[in-house]
């Protein structure tokens, strides 16, 4: 398995599919309560898809939300339908492996739903360890990540493994043409993820997005330590 | 692109911070502009009012010419000539 070119493919899956994602992700992710209290500050949303955390941090107050996702279609429809938050919000295109910004900009980062697009256990760790880099000592972090399971009726997503692929690599389908890279994770290495890039964890369980949904995610708040405090 | 994000943005590649910004075309924010990095001589182009930060192996070397080719006459030579990732002359 090539990873440089399954990053490449989620970009592009993601660019193909962003209108979709659109009419069917809307609601924002139950766990961004965690970040409701870092409102009326600077905040990051990475991997922000089409926006629908970006706008809730707006809502609750945040003074400048930016929104960073390697897919500029998506980044697009943000910039199309966030109206009068788009004065608070910043798009930027970037992945998450090399997070063009400097160290200690964010007053709290959410990182939702993206780490699992990540092919290769280096590069996880890696943008775990950029995560921790642009949160301000104090700042608080939000991580989620798909648990694979079945929804109500039993029924499994479509998915395949993948040849030369690490334990937990799959390709899940998004209709008939488009196929995403996810790596599942357990909630221990998420766990394990998060404090090994220096991250305190304040939080760590399973949520689901709602009942009928297959989506089951492992959810892990933590805090940058401050200066001169064990990481 | 908003100028406040000048405040924040750093090459994704070397950190190096701040960029330089060349502005082409300018209504409420930024239309269209290239971001410069000092540090390692990368370029990131500012299209549709988005900043385009991607990593040298997500890059398109022909999107990325093409917008070096457009905008010629306002691209700084040592953009032109030396930038990186891609330029039009090595």
């Amino acid at each position: 398995m090539d990873q440089n070119q399954v990053r490449r493919g989620v970009m592009e899956a993601f660019d193909e599919i962003a209108s979709d994602v659109q009419h069917t992700r809307r609601k924002p992710w139950l766990s961004l309560k965690e970040l409701e209290d870092c409102g009326s500050k600077r905040v990051l949303d990475l991997g922000a898809g089409t926006g629908r955390n970006s706008l809730k941090m707006a809502e609750w107050g945040a003074t400048q939300v930016v929104a960073a996702d390697v897919s500029v279609e998506m980044l697009k429809i943000i910039r199309e339908t966030s109206k009068a938050d788009w004065d608070k919000i910043d798009a930027v295109r970037c992945d998450a492996i090399h997070v063009p910004f400097r160290s200690s900009s964010f007053d709290a980062v959410s990182f939702i739903a993206a780490i699992h697009h990540i092919p290769g256990e280096k590069w996880r760790r890696e943008a775990m360890e950029e995560v921790k880099r642009v949160t301000v000592p104090g700042g608080r972090v939000l991580v989620t990540s798909w648990a694979i399971t079945t929804n109500a009726k039993g029924k499994r997503p479509r998915m395949r493994s993948i040849e030369g692929g690490e334990d937990g690599d799959v390709f899940v389908s998004w209709g008939d043409d488009v196929d995403r890279f996810y790596h599942i994770l357990s909630l221990d290495g998420l766990k394990d993820l998060v404090e090994s890039a220096g991250l305190k964890i304040l939080n760590a369980y399973e949520e689901r997005t709602s009942p009928r949904e297959s989506g089951r995610n492992w959810v892990v708040v933590a805090v940058r330590p401050e200066a001169g405090q064990d990481g | 692109m908003k100028r406040r994000l000048l405040e924040i943005l750093a090459c994704p590649m070397c950190k190096h911070h701040p960029l330089e910004l060349k502005v082409f075309d300018e209504k409420q924010e930024i239309e269209e502009g290239v971001l410069m990095c000092e540090g390692c001589g990368r370029w990131y182009p500012i299209i549709e009012t988005i900043p385009h930060m991607l990593p040298d192996d997500l890059r398109e070397e022909i999107e990325d010419k093409d917008f070096l080719k457009k905008w010629k006459k306002e691209l700084p030579k040592r953009v032109l000539a030396k930038g990186k990732p891609f330029n039009l002359e090595e």
